[in-house]
């Protein structure tokens, strides 16, 4: 779906590489996880998947069709089938809408029915979401942070798209509401094969929606792999770090979590990313040929896993 | 889901609805200022529009003459005294309401809506052709003095009322258009715009369902502030006699008449005089007051 | 003594037409160096209390009674002066929202150098520029230049993020209030943050208040954690003993439905929504969620019981037999 992926922003200070080269594809009905360190680039692949940005360069295919044109040329059936959940609640709905005017917006563009059965959607959907029904009236400010999110969520299936961006989408809630909206997540997945692209920095909700993880640093991904595969073996030395930078909660938690590898270091600009491999200014293996050469991807363990690293640079190249 | 539900929810939009209009003139009501402001301006209107029937002489407003009554200082029967045609001042004074109204009327119902909508129309195609074509009209349109090209308009073309307010019209537009301009260009970054686009929300209703809401405030505070100074311009014209002509009761005609007639007949001069202040100060303290009720939000 | 300590403080917001009865009688203390986790579900009323303690609630906001008292003096009957003096000084706030806190439409250095401003008077402008610096080079952010010249939305979340705490580590002079600091940072971001912070805690002798949804979050960074929910505080407990071993079935219902890296396996959620604050269900606020809910439940409030040295409890469940606690009764 996305090929050698490049997004730069011209800034007054420099180029800044947000995006630099990527390549994934996803299957109907999966949930890909994308995680990696906060400026990596994430929210911008997102971005562009929806149009909202343009491709410096390469190519984004949907279903087949080249989809690097900014939102408002779309097609009507193509805004519908992607949706996207935001970062920040607080922003993504309008301040002076009251929630029924941001759903009934949401239901009004795609022609759903006449004001009672948009009503009765918005009511089920509610429902769903574990919205209470006095809240149709109130405005974004008036709500907790958690159910802002859950009103953006509710917008965005509102359209019954096919495939969902969620970025961050449960950061700002709380436990309980989280476990409920994944569990909702799921359950939209299983009744509708929608496809989903998680992006998130809670390894917990990884561990337990996802069926395939990227990880990203620094514009680039730098490993690939099985969910199951990546937290039993994680091998690119900065997704081990990920892994042990983990706050545990109780004992057991303490025990998954790999051998603890310290982050430390200064993350790198994207204006000036470091030759080579972009991890290396933090990789405590790095080694002479990683400051100087771009790791290839390698193909270690499981046929699905692939890491760009030198120190598995003598198994198998793909 | 029954009908009787749908009912039960209309209900409580009406008073959720409700709450906020009382909520806004909670905030308002504690100007007691711009609460007084509020109180002439509806006295001032209402009198303006019935000014036929709550004016002692209706038939004073125009041209009419009656050498017997000239002159005379305020007196019971003529409060603010009467001019040198023997016209109750007051009268004619209750009339130029009525032109000042409408031309405020007139001046903000075509500047607001075209320079809001110029203005958003502009910051949501920054950097485009639009915005250089809009925002290169208001310039030219800002670079003149606007009473100089208010006066140069109502020279070329024939002196009357209509051309005062084209004029003003035109000198207008662009302060609102780049107050606009200036909140939609940050306004259009926020998610909830990008997320209305996400949905194929058609331009127009993200211009003014989801972006002119958030401005709707600074906007009217604004409308109502300039609302006195349609007044003062349009007086301004008149009274260096571009604007509306005698007999015309027309607040600043009238200043232009009244005043060769200083200092002897001073109550003359001083009725369109009052008029104009109370409108301007009514039209101020309520735009004070507004922007208490949204600075509350 | 304690640094802070808030007792018995009732806060509602009101509309036109209803009362919202949110914070029931709140009572915590904060030790000088001490770091005090809250958790609890989204509207439990955390940012309402942080924002309580600073006196900053939105116009609806009232603080019906109780006390704030920082270093022994009441701050709700303090002068303002004294009150802004302690917000500028004494207390920062990492606020919930990062975008919030940022204004649109200003340079994040004109923002930055507005705080720095009233912290350190009598500093020339450019010695405030490099403070500046120093303070986005101390949370981790690459090129200070780039960020201090950009404009919020021109930076990811997790930037934002570190520029709002950049911010509040400027006015804290005694005591961090960090509502959600971490939440769109990645883990090794995170991390390195949460250590800055000790590290910041320990070197300036701050104390910190730390509410966060992230559990683990609040495992590692915090000594001692007050389960807030509906408006009360209803289990305290130093960290490892709460996490281990919950004892109110609020807290353990939490800490179930926390998405684990250890299993896969996902939580059903806490059954029901929290409660309508203009009609607070009597008797125990948590009642009709609660699985292990009887009759007492539903007429009598719980008060905090003591039931080991150093944990309180407000449940039924424990209250047999032991007597009514205070905050101020047990100093540690
Ligand atoms: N509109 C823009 N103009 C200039 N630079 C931008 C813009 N949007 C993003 N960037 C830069 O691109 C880089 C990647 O940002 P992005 O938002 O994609 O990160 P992310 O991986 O989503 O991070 P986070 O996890 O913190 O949300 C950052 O260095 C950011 O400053
Ligand atoms: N201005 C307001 N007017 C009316 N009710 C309000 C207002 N602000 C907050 N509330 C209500 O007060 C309750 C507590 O809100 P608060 O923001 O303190 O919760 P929180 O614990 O910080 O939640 P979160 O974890 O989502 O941030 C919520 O039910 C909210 O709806
Ligand atoms: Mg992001
Ligand atoms: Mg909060």
């Amino acid at each position: 779906m996305v090929e050698d992926l490049k997004k730069y922003f011209r800034t007054p200070r420099g180029i800044v590489k947000a995006v630099d080269g990527i390549t994934f594809s996803m299957d109907l009905g999966e949930t890909l996880a994308l995680v990696g360190e906060s400026g990596s680039g994430k929210t911008t692949t997102a971005h562009v998947i929806m149009g909202f940005y343009t491709p410096t360069e390469g190519l984004v295919t949907y279903k087949g069709i080249d989809i690097g044109i900014p939102v408002e040329k779309r097609p009507l059936w193509l805004k519908r089938e992607i949706q996207i959940v935001f970062q920040d609640p607080a922003t993504s709905l309008n301040p002076k809408n009251t929630v029924k005017d941001i759903l009934d917006a949401a239901l009004r563009v795609h022609a759903s029915g006449t004001k009672l059965e948009r009503l009765n959607k918005m009511l089920e959907l509610m429902n769903y979401l574990g919205l209470p029904e006095e809240h149709l009236f109130k405005r974004p400010t008036e709500l907790g942070g958690g159910e802002k999110q859950l009103v953006a969520l509710a917008r965005a299936l509102a359209v019954d798209p096919d495939f969902i961006i969620l970025d961050e989408p449960t950061s700002a809630l709380d436990v309980s509401a989280q476990s409920k909206v994944l569990k909702t997540l799921s359950r939209i997945q299983r009744d509708r094969r929608v496809s989903y692209l998680l992006i998130t920095h809670d390894l917990g909700v990884v561990r337990n929606i996802s069926n395939r993880v990227i990880v990203m640093y620094l514009g680039k991904i730098c490993e690939e792999s099985e969910t199951d595969e990546l937290f039993s073996k994680p091998l690119h030395p900065y997704t081990q770090m990920l892994l042990s930078s983990v706050p545990a909660m109780t004992k057991e938690d303490e025990k998954v979590l790999p051998v603890r590898i310290e982050s430390r270091g200064e993350i790198p600009s994207a204006i000036n990313p470091p030759p080579g491999c972009r991890f290396h200014t933090r990789c405590p293996f790095a080694m002479e040929i990683c400051r100087r050469e771009e790791p290839p991807a390698c193909n270690a363990g499981a046929s699905s896993h692939v890491v760009r690293c030198w120190l598995y640079s003598s198994r198998t190249r793909v | 889901m029954t009908s009787r539900d749908l009912s039960t929810i209309a209900r409580k939009e009406r008073e959720v609805r409700l709450e906020n209009l009382k909520r806004a003139w909670f905030r308002f009501s504690r100007n007691r200022l711009a609460v007084a402001g509020l109180i002439i301006l509806t006295t001032v209107v209402v009198m303006a529009l019935s000014a036929e029937y709550v004016t002692p002489y209706p038939s004073h407003a125009g041209l009419y003459i009656n050498f017997e009554e000239r002159y005379q200082p305020p007196n019971p029967k003529h409060v603010l005294g009467t001019d040198m045609y023997g016209r109750d001042v007051f009268t004619r004074v209750v009339f130029g309401f009525r032109y000042a109204l409408m031309m405020v009327g007139v001046v903000l119902g075509i500047v607001v809506p075209a320079g809001t909508v110029l203005g958003l129309l502009a910051g949501y195609y920054k950097g485009t052709l639009i915005d250089h074509a809009i925002n290169g009209a208001s310039e030219v349109f800002v670079a003149v003095p606007p009473l100089v090209l208010a006066l140069a308009i109502c020279s070329i073309l024939e002196p009357n009322v209509f051309n005062a307010l084209l004029a003003i019209t035109l000198m207008w537009w662009p302060w609102y258009a780049r107050m606009v301009y200036s909140m939609t260009s940050s306004l259009r970054n926020e998610p909830y715009v990008w997320a209305a686009k996400a949905l194929g929300m058609r331009t127009v209703d993200i211009l003014f369902r989801e972006l002119l809401p958030n401005m709707l405030g600074p906007i009217l505070t604004k409308a109502t502030l300039d609302a006195s100074w349609v007044v003062i311009i349009g007086a301004s014209i008149s009274f260096v006699g571009l604007g509306a002509q005698p007999p015309t009761p027309d607040l600043g005609t009238m200043l232009s008449e009244y005043c060769r007639y200083l200092p002897a007949y001073w109550w003359m001069t001083l009725g369109p005089l009052l008029g104009i202040i109370v409108l301007v100060l009514s039209f101020n303290l309520i735009g004070d007051g507004l922007r208490d009720v949204f600075a509350g939000e | 003594m304690n640094l802070l300590e808030v007792r018995d403080l009732y806060v509602k917001y009101r509309s036109y037409w209803y009362t919202y009865h949110v914070l029931d009688g709140i009572t915590l203390r904060v030790s000088p160096r001490e770091k005090v986790g809250l958790i609890g579900e989204s509207g439990a009323g955390k940012t309402t209390l942080l924002k309580s303690i600073l006196q900053i609630l939105p116009p609806q906001g009232r603080i019906v009674r109780g006390e704030v008292l920082w270093k022994g003096v009441d701050l709700l009957k303090a002068d303002k002066g004294y009150v802004m003096n302690v917000r500028r000084k004494g207390i920062g706030m990492i606020f919930q929202d990062p975008l919030s806190a940022l204004n649109p439409v200003f340079k994040i250095k004109d923002q930055l150098l507005e705080v720095l401003r009233y912290s350190y008077d009598g500093y020339s402008k450019s010695e405030l520029l490099s403070l500046a610096e120093e303070l986005i080079r101390s949370v981790l952010l690459p090129d200070p230049a780039r960020v201090l010249e950009s404009y919020p939305f021109q930076l990811s979340g997790g930037m934002r993020q570190r520029v709002v705490i950049a911010m509040a580590l400027a006015s804290a002079g005694d005591l961090l209030l960090a509502d959600e600091p971490t939440t769109n940072l990645d883990v090794t971001i995170q991390d390195q943050i949460l250590r800055l912070i000790d590290r910041l805690v320990i070197e300036r002798g701050l104390s910190m208040i730390l509410v966060s949804h992230a559990l683990g979050v609040v495992a590692k960074m915090t000594h001692r954690v007050y389960t807030m929910y509906a408006g009360n505080i209803v289990e305290e407990a130093p960290t490892p003993k709460l996490f281990n071993e919950p004892l109110h079935p609020y807290t353990k219902l939490l800490i179930e439905n926390v998405p684990r890296i250890s299993s896969r396996r996902l939580g059903e959620g806490i059954k029901g929504n929290p409660p309508d604050y203009r009609y607070p269900p009597p008797g125990c606020r948590f009642h009709p969620r609660c699985p292990y809910a009887v009759d007492i439940c539903k007429k009598v409030k719980p008060f905090c019981v003591k039931v080991s040295r150093d944990r309180r409890v407000a449940c039924h469940m424990y209250s047999e037999g032991l007597e009514k606690v205070d905050g101020d009764v047990n100093a540690n």
